[in-house]
């Protein structure tokens, strides 16, 4: 392997990508230019107030995490430990998070990428080629391993005297602790691309991997707390509380379980620092040698599969099928073709599935972070409540707004979009297609969530009809509003599919213009039902939610008009 | 009938403009070859006609319908060729020419009949249930123009449709244009090639710089270099200022 070849490779990777463009919004291509001064006015004002949502999304986010190693920080210094036991904390959450999301993505980033075709005409080894994917994939899941672990270095500095180990420990912990779950994802997603062989079912092989880590983490989870919970009660076992309790009489066991965060968290800390670092640093390397070596083995061999192997057995088992030629409509057409492109990556195809399984995927982390149990306790106690069932509407809602799928719509046709604009077809026939899909990937698993909930929650079982109508609403709202955004600035040059959605902000505006109405929707419902009652309240929800719907429509018919005339 | 009138096209982030004051007129049952060197405008001005892009000024019209005005109504007389193929990878031919259909609304027995038609005539017929991805440059141009006939347009616009095709497949194009025009339909395609031009054209325009250099029948444009064995590529080369560069260079 040779850096410098290396070093191009990421050069040209990275040269197409301007954050300019990105983190901007604004009109595309050659529409450019009509834009009024007033229109460019507001552009900018939403444009401001679109990315206060995202940090202010963000910020509660981390806040939320900050409170929580900062209980964990106090508890190991009060048990003598140290400092140093939030790190620890943060580094298992990040390690899970970047993990789950690195082999999501791995598969486009490693194996599928459009410009890997020339690539690989070019003079440069598989050792190359993979450790520029490699670190590629390292600086797409960074953000996220950010997100999480800014929180624990804020309570570090806060609970711990500042010093020069602080600071490269902290450049330690951000920037190359995370090669370990980013090397693992790799080496798993290998695995799993070389186990689907040339079989159609490649990426079905994929989603089932996924979903699988899913439930082995919650299976997991659920083994530790049976382990911990032989001397403590039920609500215990699954709440920080609990989990303090234990870690009080069990920290020196768990903390040998996970010797790499300890390293990490030692590199930080003055007098351990140059050995934690140096361990961290080996293992790192280690991992990410290890992974480069591996997948350089047996690159082109997958990549050649993923090229070949599904369009040959697909042909194969066509072949006997007599074509169909019945008449569809238009919206049927464009919604067909919208899913086919979802399909056409796993990049897609996760973000479809991860979506609808966010509430199973965050009880897997709050259950991790010993954050169940309490919220378990707090239900308990709104339990039978007259503002349960809202809350419980609330946060289903929160569960549906967390979605890319209409906001990265356009960005997912990439090169073909324009072809779009030479079909016979009105504006809102487009939207309507976009619409059902939407709706299909995201009310529907509303519904089930629903359902489960009201059950769950022990509610009387006509509330699951307001619930799914509001949701249907929220839905329609999210679909107009993603649409929206990302047809006034779509993001088409991606060269890896990951790109057009977990790289796309268009996806974050939307989540942060979801997150902003809601608060919107919840603060005004709590002021109305604080006065005048709670089914004033439920009569403002449904206002707020009657007005995104009509004021979104509007937006993105204007913005259809513009993109598609 | 397609005209185009004074048609300007700047890019954003292009200093000149792609298109200079464009003017060009097209008779039904003509083949017309649209010429010139790489960056001449071509693509821009194909992408105008077809609905991709927007002229900055100027007006466009097929057969009396303006593209500003009626930009759907427009879309549905025109058939397009893409000079890249980009087609839904994942779907099938067959799927895929289905979903032109539906888009187009052409019924389930016209659909039946020109897909049969289309797909035997390029000899693609056995490959209609296989997916896209699988497919060659060539086998998807093929099913592009297959895609731009399916709703029988009154006008076909094709950019570079030689491009990536077999010799054989490329006879067979060239004969379906020379048909479609005997329907008195509009044939309107870009070429680099000359002799593909020159065999099939009923009339070509050369496009140099963004500005339209000249325009008429072969025989007139052969008649303009006034000189025994004179040749569309040799005039071609005199008006793209192209022939000075090559002998001083080689």
């Amino acid at each position: 392997m040779k850096i410098s070849n290396v070093r191009l490779l990421l050069k040209a990777y990275f040269s197409g990508t301007k954050l300019r463009d990105i983190f901007s919004i604004g009109q595309s291509s050659d529409r450019k230019k009509k834009s009024s001064l007033l229109l460019k006015a507001g552009k900018g004002t939403v444009s401001v107030l679109l990315w206060l949502c995202i940090i202010i999304g963000f910020a509660s986010f981390m806040m939320i995490f900050g409170f929580t190693y900062y209980s964990v920080e106090m508890l190991g210094q009060a048990l003598g430990k140290g400092p140093g036991l939030s790190i620890v904390f943060a580094m298992f959450a990040s390690t899970l998070m970047v993990f789950i999301f690195g082999f999501m993505e791995g598969t486009d980033i490693l194996y599928k990428g459009k410009d890997l075709g020339l690539l690989r005409t070019l003079p440069v080894t598989d050792g190359d080629l993979i450790t520029s994917r490699i670190v590629v994939e390292l600086v797409n899941l960074i953000p996220i391993h950010l997100v999480i672990m800014i929180p624990a270095l804020i309570v570090f500095y806060l609970a711990n005297p500042f010093s020069f180990a602080t600071v490269t420990g902290s450049l330690i912990v951000l920037f190359i602790a995370p090669l370990v779950p980013v090397a693992l994802a790799s080496m798993l997603t290998m695995l799993v691309s070389r186990l689907g062989g040339r079989g159609p079912g490649k990426l079905t092989i994929q989603l089932i991997a996924f979903l699988a880590i899913i439930l082995l983490l919650g299976l997991f989870q659920t083994g530790m707390m049976d382990s911990i919970g032989s001397n403590m009660t039920a609500s215990e076992i699954s709440s920080m509380s609990g989990i303090m309790a234990f870690l009080s009489s069990n920290l020196d066991q768990v903390l040998k379980a996970v010797p790499t965060f300890v390293w990490a968290a030692q590199s930080l800390i003055p007098g351990k620092a140059v050995l934690g670092s140096l361990a961290t640093i080996a293992i790192c390397a280690a991992f990410f040698v290890l992974s480069c070596w591996l997948l350089s083995r047996s690159y082109v061999g997958i990549v050649c599969n993923f090229e070949a192997g599904d369009a040959r057995s697909r042909r194969r088992k066509r072949r006997s099928e007599d074509p169909e030629y019945r008449q569809h409509s238009a919206v049927h057409a464009l919604a067909v073709a919208e899913w086919n492109i979802i399909r056409s990556s796993s990049s897609f195809m996760f973000e479809l599935v991860g979506e609808s399984v966010i509430p199973i995927m965050l009880i897997v982390i709050y259950g991790a972070m010993g954050m169940m149990g309490d919220i378990a306790e707090g239900i308990s106690q709104l339990q039978g409540g007259s503002l349960f069932p809202f809350i419980v509407f609330g946060v289903l809602m929160l569960f549906e707004g967390f979605d890319l799928i209409s906001a990265t719509s356009i960005s997912r046709q990439g090169k073909s979009f324009e072809l779009n604009r030479v079909y016979p077809v009105q504006p809102e026939v487009f939207v309507k297609a976009k619409l059902a899909v939407h709706l299909i990937a995201t009310w529907i698993p509303n519904i089930f969530y629903s359902i489960f909930a009201v059950a769950l929650m022990q509610m009387p079982w006509w509330y699951v009809i307001p619930m799914t109508a509001g949701g249907l609403a929220f839905a329609v709202a999210m679909c107009y509003e993603g649409l929206a955004i990302d047809m006034n600035k779509p993001y088409l040059t991606w060269k890896n599919p990951q790109q057009a959605v977990k790289q796309n902000t268009n996806g974050i505006k939307a989540m942060g213009l979801a997150l902003f109405q809601l608060l919107v929707a919840g603060a005004g419902f709590y002021f109305i039902q604080n006065f005048f009652g709670v089914a004033w309240g439920a009569v403002w929800i449904a206002a707020v939610f009657a007005c995104m719907v009509v004021i979104s429509r509007k937006a993105v018919m204007s913005a259809a008009k513009r993109t598609y005339c | 009938m397609l005209k185009i009138a004074n048609v300007t096209k700047s890019y954003s982030n292009g200093a000149e403009p792609a298109v200079k004051d464009l003017s060009l007129q097209v008779e039904g049952g003509q083949i017309f070859g649209f010429l010139g060197p790489n960056g001449a405008g071509k693509s821009t001005t194909i992408k105008m006609i077809v609905g991709i892009l927007r002229q900055d000024s100027g007006t466009i019209e097929v057969n009396g319908l303006d593209n500003q005005a009626d930009p759907v109504g427009i879309k549905r007389i025109i058939g397009y060729v893409p000079d890249e193929p980009n087609l839904y990878e994942k779907m099938t031919a067959v799927k895929y020419l289905n979903f032109i259909a539906d888009v187009y609304g052409v019924s389930e027995e016209l659909r039946k009949e020109r897909i049969e038609k289309y797909s035997k005539l390029f000899e693609i017929d056995k490959n209609l249930g296989d997916e896209l991805s699988s497919f060659s440059h060539g086998m998807k141009q093929k099913i592009a123009v297959i895609s731009a006939c399916i709703h029988d347009p009154q006008v076909i616009i094709l950019d570079e449709p030689m491009v990536g095709l077999d010799p054989r497949s490329s006879f067979i194009l060239k004969d379906l244009l020379a048909k479609l025009a005997s329907e008195n339909k509009i044939v309107f395609f870009s070429t680099h090639v000359m002799e593909v031009a020159e065999k099939i054209c009923d009339r070509v325009a050369i496009i140099n710089h963004g500005k339209l250099v000249a325009q008429g029948t072969i025989a007139e444009l052969k008649a303009r270099q006034g000189e025994e064995g004179a040749s569309l590529e040799k005039l071609f080369l005199e008006l793209t200022d192209s022939g000075d560069v090559l002998s001083e260079n080689l």
